[in-house]
C-alpha cells in the first residue's frame, strides 16, 4: 500500500494567488494512496524541507509529491530533502502548478482544479515509481581544450595548474589567436602582444600541456569523463623536433608575395619604396614573430617546391635538416575525461554576399572594391607595431598618412535585413579605441565615427568613449552610412546624422568597417562532430543562459569565449576560467555519479536472450550517439543476434528511443509504461473529485 | 509557354516612354518569345494609388495577375519597374494572406489562385541570358557604358527577391555578353527624384546631376536604363542637372533603354526601336554601336619599359 505524501507550494503570491492551495491539499488528503497532505508558503526554504523530511519520517511515506514550480528548477533541491530522510530521490517527484498553471492562468477556481488534477496525476506516477540507483562511471583525469586563442589558452593554463593532464589542439601553424593580432587593447590600453605572449610561452612550457598545433579535432566519441579523440595532424613539412627556428628558411624563400593571413590580407605600399607593399609573407611561415611554437610550416598551395617540382631553396638553407616534403597528415587519438571548446569567432566578410546568404552583403559600402576601405581587424594590424607598417597608420592606396577617417560601427550587426540579428558588443569599444590610437599617431588627423547606439557596458568602459570623444576629439554621427564611393583620391561617405536631422558626407582618406563578428564558418560541422547544440547564427549553446553558462548540453563538455557568441577579451578570460574550474572540478572526482534516468533495452534469460530484433531504429534517432550494437552468443561462441545497448555515460534520458522502439524493448527508466499509463489513466476521474470538493 | 506582357500606362497609355513599349515588343519578337498583352489591363496604381489606398492598389494589382491567369498566362512581363514593383507586393501579399486576398478578389470581382509571376524586363532577360548569349554574344563593342538599375529594380528587397538591393549586377552582366565593357561605378540605385520631376524639379536636377556626374566620371559614354522615370529624370534635366553638379553646361550623356540596346545588338533598325525620339539625341554613340563609322581598332600595347 503506499503512502504519499503531497506537499504543495505557494511560491509566495506566484502560486497562492491564483491556485487555492489550502483546498488542494485537503482534496488529496482525501486521495486513495496519500497519507499527507499539507501546504506550506515557501516549500523551498529551509523550514519548507524540513516539513518534508519530518513528515517522510513521521509518516513513514513512500513516495513524495512536491507540486511547485517547474522541475528544472527545484527537483534536486527536493530529492535531496528526501534523500536525507532515507528515502529514494527517485521516489520524489514534482508537480509543475506554477509555470503549467498558476502563472498562465487568471480564473481561480479552474486554475485550482487544474492545479489538483496535476497533483493528482503526479501522485499516480510515484505510486507505479521505483528506486533507482545512481550509476558510477570511472574518469579519465585528462581534459582536451579546442582552440588556441586566449580562451583556449586560459582554461588550459588553468586546468593544467590544477593539476591535471591538457591536450591542446589548435588549427593555425601558431597557438595565440586573433588577440596576437590586435594593437592595444581597451580600455587600458595594453599591448596586446605584451600580455599575451607570455601566456603562450608558460603553455608550451608547461610540463602538463601537450601542445598540437596545425591539427584538427576530427572526431569525438565516447562520453562525459571518458572521451576519446582523433586529432588530424596537418603535414607541417618540418621536422619539429629537429627545427630550431632559426628563420632562415623564412628570409630565402622565393615565394614572398602570398597575403598574410595574420595581416588579415592588409597590404600596404612602402613609404621608402612605393612600388613595394608591406605585408606579405612567403610560403614556408610562422604567423607572427612570436609564434608558439616558433616553427614554420609550409603553405603547399604557394610552395614552388610543391607547385612546380623545383626550387627546394629553404632544404638547402636548413642548417639542421629539419625541412621534410614528404611528410604526411597523420591521426592521433588522445583518451580525455572532458572537455573545453574555446574556437572563437572570424569577422565577418562583406565583400560579396555569403553563398548562404543570397542577397546580403554591403556592396554599397564598397569593401574589397577600394584599398582604402578595409575592417577592423586590418586596421588593428595597421595600428600593431607588429603589422605591415610596425604601427605607422598609412593608406593602402598610396602609403600616405590619411587626415581624415571615417569608422562604421554594425556593419551586418543588429541589421535584421541585411545582416544578423545579434549585436557584436566588442565594436563600440574597439572603434573608440581606434578612433583614440589614431589621433594619438596622427595629431592633425580627424576621426569620424557613424553609430547607432554607443555600447559601452563594462567597468570604465563609457569613460572611456568619453575620452575619445572630449580628449581626441572623434566626432560621433548618430546614423547610418548609405553609400561609400571614390571621388579622386578620396572616398564620399554618405550617411545621415539623426541628432541634427541632416544628411552628411565626409570625405574620407581612409574608412573602417565594424563588421559582425560572427561564429566559425566550420562552427556547425564541429557542433555536430561534438555533439553539441547552436543557435541559429551558429554559435555555440549554453545549457542555461543564466545559470549554466559554460556548460553545453552534452555533459562532460564546457564553452568559453567567443564561440559561444561575442566576446571581448576580458570576458573570454572570464568565462575561459569558469570553463576550467568546471572541467577541473569533474576531474577531481575519481569516478562520477550520473542520473540513473537513462534507457535500457530489455534483457532476458534464453532463449529469449531481448526481444530487441536489432533495427536499430533506435540508433538513428538518439541524437548522443548513446546506442551501441551488441552481440549475444551462445556457450559455443555462436552468434544468436546482435541486438541494441544504451551506453548509460552517454544517455541523457530523452526518450526518443524507448518512443520509437517498434518492439517496445527499450524503457526509459524513471518514464516507464507502467509510469505514464498511471497517470494518463488517471486523466478525467480527476473531475469527480474535484466537483466533490468544490464547497 | 506564351509570356504575359503587362506594358503599363508609360510604354503605352501615354507617350512618356513610347519607345521603351516599341523596343521591348521589337526585342521579344526577334527573340523568338510568343508573348500576349495581358488583356484588359488596368492602371498599376503606382504613385497615386498606392500612396493614397493600399487595399485599392491591391485590387487594382490582383485584377491584373487574375486576368493574365484567366488567360493562362504565367509569366507576366512588366517592363516598367514601378508596375513590376506593384505586381510583385500585391502578388506576395495576397499570397500570404487569404484575408487579403479575398478582399482583393471581391473588389476586383474575379478569382486569382496566385499563379503569375510578375518580372521586371531586367530579370526576365537574365533568366533568359542563355538566349540573349546564343543570339547576341559580342554583338556590340566594347563601349563603356554605366548601368543604372534606379530604385525599384531591386527593391523592395523582400518582394523584388532578385539581385543585391544595393550593389545589382544583373545589368550589368546582361551588357557584358553583349559585348559592351558596364563601368563600375557608385550610383546604380540612387534616386534619380521619380514624380518629383514635377513638383520638385531643381531637387531632381540636383539628384540626376549626382548620378550623371558619377557615370561620366566613371568614363561611362552612355548610360543603360529600363525604367521610364529613370530615363526621363535622366535624359530631361541635363543642362540643370550638369550647372547644379558644376560640371559645365551639358552633360550630353545618351541615355539608352536596356531593350534598345538588346535591339542594336540583334540588328534591329534603330528607327524600329525608336532611338530617334530622345532629348539627348544618341546618334553618335548608336552609330558607334552599330559599328558605323568603322570602330577604332585599340591601338598596339604600349611597348614595355626596358
Amino acid at each position: 500500500m503506499s503512502r504519499i505524501g503531497v506537499f504543495i507550494c505557494h511560491c509566495g503570491e506566484n502560486i497562492g494567488s491564483v491556485v487555492d492551495c489550502e483546498r488542494a491539499a485537503k482534496t488529496l488528503a482525501s486521495h486513495p494512496g496519500v497519507a499527507y497532505s499539507t501546504d506550506y508558503k515557501y516549500m523551498c526554504s529551509d523550514p519548507g524541507q524540513n516539513l518534508v523530511k519530518k513528515a517522510i519520517a513521521d509518516h513513514k511515506l513512500t513516495g513524495v509529491v512536491v507540486s511547485a514550480c517547474s522541475p528544472r528548477m527545484h527537483e534536486p533541491t527536493f530529492r535531496n530533502a528526501a534523500a536525507d530522510a532515507g528515502l529514494n530521490p527517485y521516489l520524489c517527484e514534482m508537480a509543475n502548478i506554477r509555470e503549467h498553471c498558476s502563472w498562465v492562468h487568471e480564473d481561480k477556481e479552474a486554475a485550482t482544479r487544474k492545479a489538483i488534477e496535476l497533483i493528482r496525476l503526479m501522485v499516480e506516477k510515484v505510486k507505479a515509481n521505483e528506486e533507482l540507483q545512481p550509476i558510477h562511471v570511472p574518469i579519465t583525469k585528462r581534459a582536451l581544450v579546442i582552440g588556441g586563442g586566449i580562451a583556449g589558452i586560459q582554461a588550459a593554463l588553468d586546468i593544467a595548474n590544477a593539476g591535471h593532464e591538457v591536450v591542446l589542439v589548435e588549427r593555425e601553424p601558431s597557438i595565440g589567436g586573433h588577440m596576437l593580432q590586435l594593437s592595444e587593447t581597451f580600455p587600458t590600453l595594453d599591448c596586446s602582444q605584451c600580455i599575451l605572449t607570455p601566456r603562450m610561452v608558460e603553455v608550451a612550457r608547461h610540463p602538463k600541456i601537450k601542445l598540437y598545433t596545425y591539427s584538427e579535432v576530427e572526431a569525438l566519441d565516447g562520453y562525459i569523463g571518458n572521451f576519446e579523440v582523433t586529432i588530424r595532424m596537418k603535414a607541417r613539412s618540418v621536422d619539429i623536433e629537429k627545427c630550431t627556428g632559426c628563420g632562415a628558411c623564412m628570409q630565402k624563400c622565393p615565394s614572398r608575395k602570398i597575403l598574410s593571413e595574420f595581416n588579415a590580407g592588409l597590404l600596404v605600399p612602402d613609404p621608402e619604396n612605393p612600388k613595394k607593399k608591406l605585408g606579405y609573407r612567403t610560403a614556408i611561415y610562422t604567423p607572427s614573430p612570436q609564434a608558439v611554437p616558433n616553427k614554420p610550416v609550409i603553405d603547399r598551395e604557394h610552395c614552388l617546391y610543391f607547385q612546380k617540382g623545383k626550387c627546394g631553396v629553404c632544404a638547402k638553407v636548413c642548417p639542421t635538416d629539419a625541412i621534410d616534403y614528404t611528410q604526411e597528415e597523420t591521426t592521433v587519438t588522445e583518451k580525455v575525461g572532458a572537455v573545453v571548446v574555446a574556437t572563437g569567432y572570424q569577422v565577418w566578410s562583406v565583400a560579396k554576399a555569403a553563398e548562404d546568404y543570397p542577397y546580403l552583403g554591403y556592396g554599397e559600402y564598397g569593401y574589397g572594391t577600394h584599398p582604402d576601405i578595409i575592417d577592423g581587424l586590418q586596421f588593428e594590424r595597421l595600428l600593431s607595431a607588429s603589422g605591415p607598417t610596425s604601427g605607422r597608420v598609412l593608406r593602402p592606396s598610396n602609403g600616405k598618412e590619411p587626415k581624415t577617417v571615417v569608422f562604421l560601427s554594425c556593419v551586418g550587426s543588429r541589421d535584421n535585413e541585411k545582416g544578423f540579428t545579434y549585436c557584436s558588443k566588442i565594436c563600440c569599444m574597439y572603434l573608440s579605441k581606434h578612433a583614440m590610437l589614431y589621433k594619438h599617431k596622427v595629431h592633425d588627423g580627424q576621426a569620424y565615427n557613424f553609430y547607432m547606439d554607443i555600447r559601452a557596458g563594462g567597468k570604465t568602459y563609457d569613460e572611456f568613449t568619453r575620452r575619445t570623444i572630449e580628449e581626441d576629439g572623434c566626432i560621433y554621427l548618430r546614423g547610418r552610412v548609405s553609400r561609400i564611393f571614390p571621388r579622386g583620391d578620396k572616398l564620399v561617405v554618405q550617411g545621415a546624422d539623426t541628432l541634427s536631422n541632416a544628411q552628411v558626407e565626409v570625405e574620407a582618406e581612409l574608412v573602417v568597417l565594424a563588421t559582425a563578428i560572427t561564429a566559425q564558418p566550420d562552427a556547425e560541422q564541429l557542433a555536430q562532430r561534438l555533439r553539441v547544440a547552436y543557435d541559429k547564427d551558429r554559435f555555440f549553446s549554453e545549457a542555461h543562459p543564466k545559470l549554466r553558462p559554460v556548460e553545453s548540453q552534452t555533459a562532460g563538455i564546457f564553452f568559453a569565449g567567443a564561440c559561444q557568441g561575442p566576446k571581448d577579451i576580458p570576458e573570454s578570460v572570464a568565462q575561459a576560467s569558469a570553463a576550467a574550474s568546471k572541467a577541473a572540478g569533474l576531474l577531481n572526482a575519481d569516478e562520477l555519479e550520473r542520473e540513473p534516468v537513462v534507457a535500457q533495452v530489455h534483457r532476458a534469460a534464453p532463449p529469449v536472450y531481448s526481444i530487441c530484433f536489432g533495427c536499430f531504429f533506435c540508433e538513428r534517432v538518439c541524437p548522443y550517439g548513446a546506442i551501441e550494437r551488441e552481440e549475444i552468443r551462445d556457450r559455443g561462441g555462436n552468434l544468436i543476434k546482435t541486438v541494441a545497448r544504451v551506453n548509460e555515460g552517454l544517455c541523457t534520458g530523452c526518450g526518443l528511443c524507448a518512443a520509437s522502439c517498434r518492439a517496445n524493448a527499450i524503457t526509459l527508466r524513471g518514464f516507464n509504461d507502467e509510469q505514464l499509463f498511471a497517470v494518463v489513466n488517471a486523466i478525467g476521474e480527476e473531475q469527480e473529485e474535484s466537483k466533490a470538493a468544490t464547497p | 509557354m506564351t509570356l504575359g506582357y503587362y506594358p503599363g500606362c508609360a510604354l503605352k497609355a501615354h507617350a512618356t516612354s513610347l519607345e521603351y513599349g516599341i523596343s521591348t515588343e521589337a526585342v521579344l519578337a526577334e527573340l523568338g518569345i510568343e508573348f500576349q498583352e495581358i488583356p484588359d489591363w488596368n492602371c498599376c496604381g503606382a504613385s497615386a494609388g498606392h500612396m493614397t489606398n493600399s487595399a485599392l492598389t491591391r485590387a487594382l494589382n490582383v485584377r491584373n495577375l487574375a486576368l493574365a491567369e484567366a488567360a493562362g498566362l504565367t509569366d507576366v512581363l512588366a517592363p516598367c519597374p514601378l508596375c513590376a514593383k506593384e505586381l510583385a507586393l500585391a502578388n506576395n501579399e495576397v499570397k500570404e494572406d487569404a484575408e487579403l486576398l479575398e478582399q482583393a478578389q471581391d473588389a476586383a470581382e474575379m478569382v486569382y489562385k496566385c499563379t503569375a509571376r510578375p518580372l521586371t524586363l531586367v530579370q526576365y532577360l537574365h533568366e533568359q541570358r542563355d538566349l540573349v548569349r546564343e543570339r547576341a554574344a559580342g554583338k556590340l563593342p566594347d563601349i563603356p557604358v554605366a548601368c543604372y538599375y534606379g530604385c525599384l529594380h531591386t527593391r523592395p528587397p523582400d518582394a523584388m527577391g532578385f539581385d543585391d538591393a544595393e550593389q545589382p549586377t544583373t545589368m550589368d552582366e546582361l551588357c557584358r555578353i553583349l559585348g559592351l565593357q558596364p563601368v563600375e561605378w557608385s550610383h546604380k540605385t540612387e534616386c534619380c527624384g521619380a514624380g518629383f520631376t514635377m513638383s520638385k524639379p531643381d531637387v531632381v536636377a540636383r539628384l540626376t546631376g549626382r548620378i550623371l556626374g558619377a557615370a561620366s566620371l566613371a568614363g561611362a559614354e552612355a548610360v543603360v536604363v529600363a525604367c521610364p522615370m529613370c530615363h526621363a529624370n535622366l535624359d530631361m534635366r541635363q543642362g540643370e542637372a550638369a550647372a547644379d553638379a558644376g560640371l559645365g553646361d551639358d552633360f550630353h550623356m545618351p541615355i539608352i533603354y536596356l531593350a534598345q540596346i538588346l535591339g542594336l545588338a540583334l540588328g534591329i533598325a534603330p528607327d524600329d526601336l525608336s532611338l530617334g525620339t530622345h532629348f539627348v539625341d544618341p546618334s553618335d554613340i548608336v552609330a558607334r554601336l552599330r559599328g558605323e563609322p568603322p570602330l577604332e581598332t585599340p591601338g598596339d600595347e604600349a611597348p614595355e619599359e626596358k
